[in-house]
């Protein structure tokens, strides 16, 4: 029974409707049969009884062919049984005036209804004759009932026109319901193809929490693998579905929405039978009912996984070209000569936000690239841009300024963008990188190979000038010992003393030379850690050490007060200054009042104390302020010394990261100046 | 030529070098006369007859000039150039004598136009026969432009 009423495929339709409608039918003429049929035993109506039991055993016979499916067979014998019945009763009761004579336009009723076209003629043709058999009956005397006398062949006209009427108006009816069902069918099918070939899948939930399912579209087996039944029986195998990153998100709004009853708008994951992960769009609106009433939950699912594959992907590049712009260095750009003729910035990519500390908006309202431009290489780089109106790319390296005023070195690779009917320069596209750190690298380079030039200079320098000073005395130790032999051989012995004389100073000189030499060489080499030290004690204790020659020539030595402490070699710095006192002793000349000035004469652009030695001396011509500094560099061959003394100091001064020199104009004295590196504030 | 007293100037800072050289010539009878400047500022002032040396007749000029590189104040190489630059002095030979064999002061010298560079040896001997030589060869088989 139950097969019958289920959901038949779209062909079984009619068949289906016909079944019930001849079950309903069949249980009702069962039932009557056997009712009727045991009110004829009681009441003593054999023949009602047996008629009765034919009929019921005829009805249950139709029923079981109904069920295989033997619809039209089933219609066909109940209709040949109900006209059977007819005759029967007609026949068993009064005739064509009987009133079971009603049953006529039921059963052409009933054949329109189950049988088709010709089903229904041939029923209506053998209802017709067996009617027109009784009346033929009734009037020739063959069956006799009360009512027969009554009976004529006037009663037949009206049979036939009652089976007309009956057929006629049937036959519409049926028409017409066949005709609605087949439109209503076409229309459910319609429906039904929209919703099971859309690529979205369509759902029906309930209201409760976590929504139970009640209609799922056929379309969700491919794409979760469980099929529409799978969701019927398990209403809540959605909510299994939902990928563990994100079911407690889409839980909480829909307890959200089914509170509030806004639309369910949301992108999630879920997890379908062969343990892909699927992402899905929902998008869900209650449905009410026609009192305003919310019914149910209508929904959408659509299958988003390639979409968030390409925005992942979009995503994933994006990323990338992040990361790649942050760890660049450089960074490529094109630009455009607008209609002005001017050159604009179109386009950047890579690190230029972090090369020039502006976004593109900014920089190009700062002034652009001209404007960030060095002032210093605004013409080196008009020199680039003539190269590239001439068609040809150019590589450059200018100074540009940051947002935060930091100068960067950069160096500009561009390539013309020429426009061939105009025969100009349309636009530049290039790339720019950052040189800085390698600029640094070569000045300091250049500054290195600047120094060993200048330590080569005075290496030569010295080698130089002490293979000749060095050699001058031996050749005078030579000369007067040949001397020495002659004069001997001729026993003049004043002469000869003259001549040993001579040769001892000379060796007497070079020993003093290698001794000064030595000590020259240690310095920068051999000095002593270095030390805060207050100049006053150094000066005093320079002067201590020339005091001979000093009270010698009567110097007064004059010292500022509180001079400043100083960082350095203390040992070397007495040396310094001892060095100049003495110098200033030995040039006094034939000055009355000697005097030397020690003290500071304020700090030079460095921050650094500069001290002084002023004498009242000879003084130095300006020629020689130069030379004086020299190794060996004697002005005047009758003073004692070697002439290392001042090279001494210079050397000391030097290694000490402080500067020298002299101010004479050559008849008033002469004043030494020199700078030391103060003590650092800590 | 013979009839007319040769003057050999020297300019040499130390004192001994030049009693070397001066010894050395007179024992050899090559130089008639010799004048000793130990800087070459003073040989400069003799030279273009400034300061004390004014009068050409107690100043007159040298026929041959010794000149050692290494002076005090004026420079050797200063001197010489000094000399070829001057269109009067130009012509007077001039013959380096230093201890200096630096290739750098070679160059230089020639590149000043020096008619000479010798190169004091530390032998005796050798500087004796050195001597002997120059005074040969420049005071005596060399003629002399007229000055």
């Amino acid at each position: 029974m139950k097969e019958t009423f289920l959901p038949s495929q779209p062909g079984d339709d009619e068949k289906n409707r016909l079944a019930r409608i001849l079950n309903i039918i069949l249980l009702f003429m069962s039932v009557g049969s056997i009712t009727v049929a045991l009110i004829g035993l009681l009441t003593g109506r054999s023949n009602l009884a047996i008629v009765m039991c034919i009929s019921a055993v005829t009805a249950i016979v139709s029923l079981l062919l109904a069920r295989r499916g033997m619809v039209q067979q089933a219609g066909f014998l109940v209709l040949i049984l109900l006209v059977a019945i007819l005759n029967m009763l007609l026949i068993i009761g009064t005739g064509i005036h009987d009133i079971a004579i009603m049953l006529v336009p039921v059963i052409i009723l009933i054949a329109g209804l189950l049988l088709n076209r010709t089903g229904l003629i041939l029923i209506t043709g053998l209802t017709s004759l067996s009617l027109a058999l009784i009346i033929w009956g009734e009037i020739d005397g063959i069956l006799r009932t009360p009512y027969s006398a009554y009976t004529d062949w006037g009663d037949l006209v009206i049979v036939f026109i009652i089976i007309a009427v009956s057929t006629t108006t049937v036959r519409l009816l049926i028409e017409d319901l066949r005709a609605s069902l087949r439109r209503a069918y076409s229309s459910e099918a319609k429906y039904k193809a929209v919703i099971e070939n859309n690529p979205s899948i369509i759902y029906i939930q309930g209201l409760k929490e976590e929504n139970p399912t009640f209609y799922i579209s056929s379309q969700v087996n491919h794409l979760l693998g469980f099929s529409t039944q799978a969701f019927l029986d398990e209403p809540y195998l959605w909510v299994q579905l939902l990928h563990p990153d994100d079911k407690e998100k889409v839980l909480a709004e829909n307890k959200r929405t089914n509170k509030s009853l806004e639309p369910f708008i949301m992108d999630y994951r879920m997890t379908a039978k062969n343990g892909q992960v699927v992402w899905v769009n929902d998008h869900a609106v209650v449905v009410r009912d026609s009192n305003g009433k919310p019914d149910f939950w209508l929904g959408i699912w659509t299958d988003i996984t390639e979409r968030k594959q390409m925005e992942n992907a979009l995503r994933l590049s994006e990323e990338r070209y992040r990361l790649i712009s942050e760890v660049s260095v450089d960074y490529t750009f094109s630009t455009e000569v607008d209609a002005q003729g001017e050159m604009r910035l179109t386009w950047v990519a890579g690190a230029f936000q972090s090369m020039t500390g502006y976004t593109f908006d900014e920089y190009v309202t700062a002034g652009g690239w001209r404007g960030r431009l060095h002032p210093d290489d605004r013409e080196r780089d008009d020199g680039y841009l003539e190269i590239l109106q001439k068609n040809q790319p150019v590589i450059g390296e200018v100074r540009t300024l940051k947002k935060d005023g930091e100068l960067r070195w950069v160096r500009v690779y561009a390539h013309p963008v020429w426009e061939r009917a105009g025969r100009r320069l349309a636009g530049i596209y290039g790339a720019v990188q950052d040189i800085t750190e390698r600029k640094q690298v070569e000045a300091e380079r250049e500054k290195l190979i600047r120094e060993l030039e200048a330590k080569n200079t005075e290496l030569e320098q010295f080698t130089y000038t002490v293979s000749h000073d060095l050699k001058s005395p031996l050749v005078t130790v030579n000369g007067f010992l040949d001397f020495l032999k002659k004069d001997v051989g001729s026993g003049n012995i004043e002469k000869s003393n003259q001549d040993i004389s001579r040769i001892s100073d000379a060796v007497q000189k070079m020993e003093a030379l290698l001794n000064e030499l030595l000590e020259l060489s240690r310095i920068g080499r051999m000095m002593n850690p270095s030390e805060d030290v207050s100049f006053g004690g150094i000066v005093l204790e320079a002067r201590d050490q020339v005091r001979g020659r000093l009270e010698a020539k009567k110097v007064e030595v004059e010292i500022q007060e509180g001079l400043p402490s100083v960082r350095g070699d203390r040992v070397r710095l007495v040396e310094v200054v001892q060095n100049l006192l003495d110098n200033a002793a030995k040039f006094m000349g034939s000055q009355p009042k000697p005097k030397v000035k020690v003290g500071i004469r304020g700090t030079d652009d460095r921050g650094n104390p500069v001290f002084y030695v002023q004498d009242n001396g000879i003084g130095i011509d300006p020629r020689f302020h130069e030379r004086i500094f020299g190794l060996f560099n004697k002005l005047n061959p009758n003073i004692e010394g070697t002439g290392i003394g001042l090279a001494l100091v210079k050397r000391i001064v030097d290694v000490h990261g402080g500067r020298v020199w002299v101010e004479s104009d050559g008849t008033n004295g002469s004043t030494f100046l020199f700078t030391l590196p103060p003590i650092p504030k800590s | 030529m013979m009839g007319e007293p040769v003057l050999v100037m020297l300019v040499e800072d130390n004192v001994d070098h030049a009693e070397l050289v001066i010894r050395t010539l007179e024992d050899h009878h090559i130089a008639n006369r010799i004048q000793h400047f130990s800087d070459g500022q003073a040989a400069l002032d003799y030279l273009l007859r400034r300061e004390q040396y004014t009068d050409p007749e107690t100043s007159p000029r040298p026929h041959v000039i010794l000149l050692d590189l290494r002076l005090p104040r004026v420079d050797g190489l200063e001197v010489l150039q000094a000399i070829k630059d001057n269109e009067e002095l130009k012509s007077i030979p001039v013959v380096v004598l230093t201890t200096s064999e630096a290739e750098r002061d070679v160059t230089r010298a020639y590149h000043n136009h020096v008619n000479s560079y010798l190169v004091k040896p530390v032998g005796f001997e050798e500087f004796s026969k050195l001597m002997n030589d120059l005074g040969f060869y420049w005071l005596g088989w060399n003629t002399h432009p007229r000055i």
